[in-house]
C-alpha cells in the first residue's frame, strides 16, 4: 500500500511521499518535513499544461459558440470541409467535441408510447445494508419462505 | 488457465505459523514463479485482518495487486462451537460463491482441514460441482489413528465433514508418495486423482560456513557442551520421542556419556514433566537429554549443521520435513522406516524400525561408532536433498492442474449439446415483437423459431398484440405481471435491450431477476432521458447518470444549456452492466465502448454474436425492376434506412453529384427510407432540386417491408454510410449483403468489423472523391459487381444464418448459467435457504451484506474521498471549490465519490455532496458503500489542523480488509487564497493530484 501526501496549497502544489502506510507520529513528521523543506518538487511543466487547460476551460462557453459558428460555416463549404476533416484527424478531442456539438439536435428517436409499468425502487430494506445487499436479502428471504 | 489459490492456510491461527502454513506459502510462491502463461490469483479471508499485509508482502512482485481477492463472512464460524453451525454452513456456501465471482479454471485449496478453532472456512462443491478444485493432501493421520486423534465428538464431526469434502475434490496434491498412498487406501480414490508433488525446504536450510565462535555460542545458549544427537519436530504420540529417549538411555553408559540428546522444539509444561520423569526412570543424568524449548527460526540451520547425528523416529509423517532440513544442512540423518521417511531419506541402511527400541539403540550405536559411515551419510544427505525443490513441486502441481483442466474441457464438450432425454430449459424471452416498429422486434421474430430448438420459450411482452403468426401460434405470450408471479418457473431469462421505450417494461424486472442481456444499443440514455423528461419516471435519468457516471455527469447536466449533449455524452446503462449475468452484443465496437467507460474487465462476461439475416427466398429481379420502372441498362444505387445526419446521406448525395453518374441518364440514386423531418432533410431535397435531378435522385419516404424488399431485389449496388455510431446495430448493411448486392460502407463503429473481401470499405472519414470513384467503378464493371455480390452472399451464409446464430446463443447462455457468478447466486441463496437451523436476523443481514460485498463488479475505478474529518472544518465555499475541481478534472474512466464514516458504517456522502455542489439529490438516502479492488480510499485532512488529527483512521482498516489503496490528501486551508487565488490553486492542485492517483 502506498501512502501519498498531497497538499492543496498556494505555496507549492504538491509533494509525494511513498512508502508503507504510516502511523500518526510518522504522518505528523512527514507533514512537518513537507512544510519545513525548501526543496519541494517544482512542477513547472505540469503547471504550464494546467494553465493551458484552465484557459481553455475558462473560455469554455465562448469556445463552444465559436466552434459551432465555425463548424456551421465550414459545413456549408464542401472544399474547406474536406480539408477541415483531414486537419481534425490530428485533433481527435476537438473532432469529438465538434461532432457532439454539431449533432446535438439529433438525439435518438424514441417512441412516445406511455409505459404501463412504473419502475419502483426494488432495493428497499434495512438501513444498515447497501442497496445490493438489500436485493440479495429480499431474494434470500423469498427463498427461505419457499422452503419453510 | 486462471488458477485461484485459497490461502487461508497462511492466515488461520490454526496453521499460519505451523508447517502447513509455511508449506502453503512456499508452494504458492513457487507456483507464482513458475506460472508461465497461467494467471495466478489469491483468495484471502478478510476476517484474519492482521494476516493480510504479510501475505501481500510475501507475493509482492509475484502476483499483481488486482489478482488478490478478499472475501468476508459473518463471524464467528469456528466449528468447535456448535452454536456456529448455521453460520459455518452458510459461510461455506458464501465462500464458494465468492470463488465463483472470479471464475477460476482451477481452485487450489492449500489446506482443507481448517476452521476448527478459528474463522477459516473451507468446503468443496456445496453449491454444485462448478469449481474444479485441487487440495493439498498433507496426511490422513487423524483418520488412520482416529482412536487417538478424534476422541472429541465435535472434532470428529468436523474432521469427517472435511474428509467428505476431500473426496469431492477433483485433484489431490499429496506432499509425498506415502501420503498419496494413504489417500488411495483410505479415501478409496482412483489413482489419477492424486498426484505426489513432494515437498522442499526453504533456502535458509543449506550449507553455510559458520564461524566456530558463533556455533559455540549457540550451543552454549542451549546447554550443549558435548557432541549431540538432535531431534526436532514436536512432541506427539506418533513422533515417538519417548522411544528415542529410552533407546538413547540403552546405549552403553561410557559411550553414551560422550554425547547429549537435544530435543529441539517447544515443549508444553505437562510434556516436559512427563519426559523428565521418563529420563529419570531410564537412568539418565540431567544434562544427557536437553529439552531446548522453542528456538527461533534462524537458530535451526546451525543446530542441524553442528549435530553429530540427526535422528527422526516418528512412525507416521506426511512428509517429514525436519529430516530433509537436516540433510540440506549437512547433517547425517537416520530415520524410521515407515510412512514417508524412506522416500525422504532415500537410503535403506539409514532406516530403523521405530516400534523396536532395541533396533533404534543398535542403529545409534552402529552409526556413531563408524566415522566413515557417518561421513557417507552426510554426503548422501546433501545429494539426496538436491532432489527436492519448491520449483519442482510447483511445476508438478501446475502440470497436474493442466491435465485436470484438459479433462474438464473434454467433459464439457461431451456434456454440452441437446440430448433428447432431458427436458429443454424453460426460457423467458423479453423483447418487443412485430408489429412494433423496431428493428429489435424483427430481429426477435427471426431468431425465436431457431432458438426454440434449444429452449421451451415463453415470450414476455408489453404490447397488445403480436402480428407475427408463427410467434403467436407457437409461443405462450405472457404479461409482465404474470412473469413477476411465476419467475421461479424459468431456468433462463433473456432480455433484449435497446434505446427506446419498447424496452421500458424490462427495467424493473432486470433489476430483480438477472439474466442474459442482448444489448442492441450501447447507449440507453435516450430511453432514460425520455422517461424522465416526460415525467413518467421522475429522476430515472438523473439516477442512471449518477449511478453510471457519478457526480461528474450530474454536474455536466446541471451546467449544460442543451440536454441533448448530455444524452449523447453519457451511455447511462449501469443497470444492464450491473445486472446482466452475461451480455450479448453484435459488434466488437460495443465492447470497446464498454471497456472505455467501465474499465478493462467490463466485457469479461460478454459475447459477440454476429447479426443474423435469413438469405431471402427466391427473388425475381426482373419483376422488381419492372415494378420500379427500371430498364435493363439502368444502374440503380440504393441507400437503405431512416435518413439523418448520422447516416451521412448528404455525403452520398454530394459524391454522386461530383461523379459522372450525375450526368448519366441511366444512373439512379434512391434513398429507401423516411427522410429527416428537420432542416437536414429539407436541405437534401433542396440540393437535389437545384441539381435538376429530381427524376433520377429520389427519396421514397417510409418504406414498408414489401417496398423495401423490392428495392433490395432491384438494386445494382447499396451504399450504407454512418457517422458517429454509438454502438447501435446496423441491419441494413446485412440486408444488402443477404440480397447479394455489391455494397459500399465506411469503417464507422460496428461496420469497421465487416470483412474487407465481401464489400467495399471506405475509411471512416472518407473523402467524397473516393466514394465517387467507387461508385463509378461499380457502374463500369458488371463482372466486378457480380463477384462482390457473390462474396457478400457467401459471407452471410457462413456467419449470419439464424440457425447458426441460435446455436451461438445456446452455447453462450448455457456457459453463463453454468459459470457466471450472477446466475450462480440463485443456487447459493437457494442452498442457504434450505439449511437447517434458525439464523438470527443479524446473521441474515450480515450474510446479505457479505454476499453483496464479495461480488466482483466490473466498473470504473473510483476515488472514495473520506470527508469525515473535514466536513465540519472546511468552509462550505472551499469544500465546494475542491469537490468541483476534483470532479471536473477527473480523468476518464475515474470517478470521485465523497464518503463519510458514520458510527459503524461507511456511506456515500450523497446528501452532503449534493448540498455542497448545489445539486438536487437523486437518491433518497446515503447508501452503504461497497468496495471494488480498483478503488482508492482517500482521507482528506486540513493540513493546518494536522496536530489534532485523530490517531486512528477507520479507513486504514477498511482499506486493508478490502485490499485497496489508502492515501491522505491534505488541504492547506490557510494558504489556499494566496498567490493567484483559491480557484487557480485548487484547479492546478487537482490536476496534479489526479495524475498522482492514476
Amino acid at each position: 500500500m502506498v501512502y501519498t501526501c498531497i497538499l492543496f496549497s498556494s505555496r507549492i502544489q504538491f509533494t509525494t511521499i511513498s512508502g508503507p502506510i504510516m502511523n500518526e507520529e510518522q504522518l505528523r513528521a512527514e507533514l512537518k518535513a513537507v512544510y519545513g523543506s525548501v526543496s519541494w518538487k517544482i512542477t513547472a511543466p505540469l503547471r504550464l499544461l494546467g494553465k493551458t487547460f484552465s484557459m481553455l476551460k475558462n473560455g469554455g462557453l465562448n469556445l463552444r459558440s465559436l466552434l459551432v459558428r465555425t463548424a456551421r460555416y465550414i459545413a456549408r463549404q464542401p472544399r474547406i470541409k474536406q480539408l477541415g476533416m483531414k486537419l481534425l484527424n490530428y485533433f481527435p478531442g476537438v473532432k469529438r467535441r465538434l461532432k457532439r456539438v454539431l449533432l446535438a439536435n439529433h438525439a435518438p428517436a424514441i417512441s412516445t408510447a406511455d409505459p404501463k409499468f412504473v419502475v419502483k425502487s426494488s432495493r428497499q430494506g434495512p438501513p444498515s445494508l447497501s442497496p445490493k445487499a438489500r436485493l440479495i436479502l429480499s431474494q434470500l428471504q423469498a427463498e427461505m419462505s419457499r422452503f419453510k | 488457465m486462471r488458477i485461484l489459490i485459497d490461502l487461508q492456510a497462511c492466515q488461520s491461527t490454526g496453521s499460519r505459523h505451523r508447517g502447513i502454513g509455511r508449506y502453503s506459502l512456499s508452494l504458492a510462491q513457487a507456483m507464482a514463479r513458475n506460472a508461465g502463461s497461467h494467471e495466478m490469483h489469491l483468495l484471502l479471508n478478510s476476517l484474519f485482518a492482521d494476516s493480510l499485509s504479510p501475505v501481500q508482502q510475501a507475493f509482492d512482485g509475484l502476483i499483481a495487486h488486482r489478482h488478490f481477492h478478499y472475501w468476508k463472512s459473518p463471524a464467528p464460524v469456528n466449528e468447535f462451537d456448535p452454536g456456529n453451525a448455521w453460520r459455518v454452513r452458510a459461510g461455506e456456501m458464501l465462500r464458494e460463491q465468492a470463488i465463483a465471482e472470479w471464475q477460476p479454471d482451477m481452485v487450489h485449496v492449500s489446506s482443507l482441514f481448517e476452521g476448527l478453532t478459528d474463522n477459516a472456512l473451507t468446503s468443496i462443491g456445496q453449491n454444485g460441482d462448478y469449481q474444479p478444485t485441487a487440495v493439498t493432501l498433507y496426511d490422513l493421520i487423524p483418520l488412520i489413528n482416529s482412536a487417538h486423534y478424534l476422541e472429541n465428538d465435535t472434532v470428529r464431526a468436523w474432521y469427517f465433514r472435511k474428509v467428505h469434502a476431500l473426496k469431492r475434490a477433483d485433484l489431490l496434491l499429496a506432499i509425498s508418495g506415502s501420503s498419496r498412498q494413504e489417500g488411495l487406501d483410505w479415501l478409496n480414490l482412483p489413482p489419477e486423482r492424486i498426484v505426489n508433488i513432494s515437498s522442499a525446504v526453504d533456502e535458509r536450510f543449506g550449507l553455510h560456513d559458520y564461524a566456530p565462535d558463533s556455533l559455540t555460542e549457540i550451543k552454549t545458549r542451549y546447554g550443549l557442551t558435548r557432541p549431540y544427537l538432535m531431534y526436532t519436530g514436536g512432541i506427539d504420540l506418533r513422533k515417538n520421542v519417548e522411544a528415542l529417549i529410552r533407546a538413547f538411555a540403552a546405549l552403553p553408559p561410557t559411550f553414551r556419556q560422550q554425547y547429549q540428546l537435544a530435543i529441539v522444539c517447544s515443549v508444553q509444561p505437562a510434556d516436559r514433566e512427563r519426559l523428565q520423569s521418563l529420563m529419570k526412570q531410564a537412568g539418565l543424568q540431567d544434562d544427557e537429554v536437553v529439552l531446548t524449548g522453542f528456538v527461533p527460526d534462524e537458530v535451526l540451520p546451525p543446530l542441524y549443521h553442528a549435530c553429530a547425528l540427526f535422528v527422526f523416529p516418528s512412525w507416521h509423517e506426511g512428509f517429514g520435513l525436519p529430516a530433509l532440513e537436516a540433510m540440506s544442512c549437512g547433517a547425517p540423518v537416520i530415520a524410521s522406516n515407515t510412512s514417508s521417511l524412506p522416500e525422504v531419506v532415500g537410503r535403506a541402511d539409514a532406516l530403523f524400525n521405530p516400534h523396536d527400541e532395541r533396533a533404534i539403540t543398535e542403529k545409534l550405536f552402529h552409526t556413531l561408532s563408524d566415522k566413515n559411515y557417518l561421513q557417507s551419510l552426510r554426503e548422501h544427505g546433501m545429494q539426496q536433498a538436491k532432489k527436492f525443490s519448491w520449483d519442482a513441486s510447483a511445476k508438478t502441481a501446475l502440470a497436474a492442474f493442466e491435465q485436470q483442466h484438459d479433462l474438464q474441457v473434454q467433459k464439457k464438450k461431451v456434456s454440452v449439446g441437446v440430448t433428447s432425454d432431458q427436458p429443454k430449459p424453460r426460457l423467458a424471452y423479453f423483447s418487443p415483437l412485430p408489429p412494433e416498429r423496431s428493428g429489435i422486434a424483427d430481429y426477435s421474430a427471426e431468431l425465436l423459431p431457431e432458438l426454440s430448438a434449444y429452449y421451451e420459450i415463453d415470450l414476455i411482452i408489453d404490447q397488445a398484440q403480436v402480428s407475427d403468426d408463427w410467434l403467436s401460434a407457437n409461443f405462450p405470450l405472457r404479461s409482465l405481471a404474470w412473469f413477476a408471479q411465476h419467475a421461479h418457473r424459468y431456468d433462463r431469462i433473456v432480455y433484449n435491450f435497446g434505446n427506446s421505450t419498447y424496452h421500458t417494461y424490462m427495467l424493473d424486472v432486470l433489476d430483480r431477476y438477472p439474466g442474459i442481456v442482448v444489448l442492441h444499443d450501447f447507449f440507453l440514455s435516450g430511453l432514460m432521458a425520455h422517461l424522465e423528461l416526460t415525467g413518467s419516471h421522475p429522476q430515472i435519468w438523473s439516477q442512471a447518470l449518477y449511478r453510471s457516471h457519478g457526480f461528474q455527469a450530474l454536474l455536466a447536466k446541471q451546467n449544460t444549456d442543451d440536454l441533448n449533449q448530455i444524452i449523447w455524452a453519457y451511455p447511462c446503462n449501469h443497470l444492464v452492466m450491473e445486472m446482466a449475468a452475461g451480455m450479448i452484443v453484435h459488434s466488437e465496437f460495443s465492447m470497446k465502448l464498454a471497456r472505455q467507460w467501465y474499465g478493462e474487465q467490463a466485457t469479461d462476461n460478454w459475447q459477440r454474436i454476429p447479426h443474423m439475416r435469413n438469405i431471402p427466398q427466391r427473388t425475381d429481379r426482373q419483376k422488381a425492376r419492372q415494378e420500379l420502372g427500371m430498364q435493363a441498362e439502368d444502374f440503380l444505387v440504393c441507400s437503405f434506412g431512416l435518413m439523418g445526419p448520422t447516416k451521412l446521406n448528404h455525403m452520398l448525395l454530394d459524391a454522386w453529384l461530383q461523379s459522372p453518374l450525375a450526368a448519366d441518364p441511366h444512373c439512379h440514386l434512391v434513398f429507401v427510407g423516411k427522410n429527416d423531418a428537420g432542416e437536414y432533410g429539407s436541405n437534401l431535397l433542396k440540393k437535389i432540386k437545384q441539381a435538376g435531378l429530381s427524376e433520377r435522385i429520389t427519396i421514397t419516404g417510409f418504406a414498408d417491408a414489401k417496398l423495401f424488399q423490392t428495392y433490395l431485389q432491384a438494386a445494382d449496388a447499396g451504399v450504407q454510410l454512418r457517422g458517429l455510431s454509438r454502438g447501435e446495430s446496423s441491419y441494413t448493411v446485412l440486408d444488402c449483403m443477404a440480397y447479394g448486392l455489391p455494397t459500399i460502407v465506411n469503417s464507422n463503429g460496428a461496420m469497421a468489423e465487416l470483412p474487407e473481401h465481401a464489400l467495399i470499405k471506405l475509411e471512416e472519414d472518407f473523402e467524397l472523391q473516393v466514394l465517387a470513384e467507387k461508385l463509378l467503378t461499380l457502374r463500369e464493371s458488371v463482372e466486378f459487381r457480380q463477384q462482390l455480390g457473390a462474396k457478400a452472399l457467401e459471407h452471410m451464409k457462413l456467419h449470419h444464418m439464424p440457425h447458426k446464430v441460435a446455436r451461438q446463443y445456446f452455447d453462450f447462455i448455457e456457459h453463463v448459467y453454468q459459470h457466471e457468478a450472477v446466475s450462480q447466486l440463485g443456487r447459493t441463496l437457494s442452498g442457504i435457504a434450505r439449511l437447517d437451523g434458525q439464523p438470527a436476523e443479524s446473521d441474515l443481514l450480515s450474510l446479505a451484506q457479505c454476499l453483496a460485498s464479495n461480488q466482483s463488479m466490473a466498473a470504473a475505478p473510483r476515488v472514495l474521498l473520506d470527508l469525515s474529518e473535514v466536513k465540519t472544518v472546511l468552509p462550505a465555499q472551499t469544500m465546494k471549490l475542491i469537490l468541483t475541481k476534483l470532479l471536473v478534472q477527473s480523468p476518464a474512466p475515474w470517478r470521485l465519490e465523497p464518503v463519510l464514516f458514520d458510527k459503524a458504517s461507511w456511506r456515500y456522502a450523497h446528501g452532503f455532496a449534493c448540498r455542497t455542489l448545489g445539486l438536487s439529490p437523486v437518491l433518497d438516502e446515503d447508501e452503504v458503500i461497497e468496495l471494488r479492488p480498483e478503488d482508492v480510499l482517500v482521507r482528506m485532512l486540513d493540513a493546518n489542523q494536522a496536530q489534532e488529527v485523530a490517531p486512528t483512521w477507520q479507513g486504514a482498516q477498511l482499506a486493508q480488509e478490502a485490499g485497496i489503496r489508502a492515501l491522505t490528501l491534505f488541504i492547506d486551508v490557510a494558504n489556499l487564497e494566496k498567490t493567484g487565488g483559491a480557484e487557480k490553486n485548487v484547479e492546478m492542485s487537482a490536476s496534479v493530484w489526479w495524475q498522482q492517483i492514476q
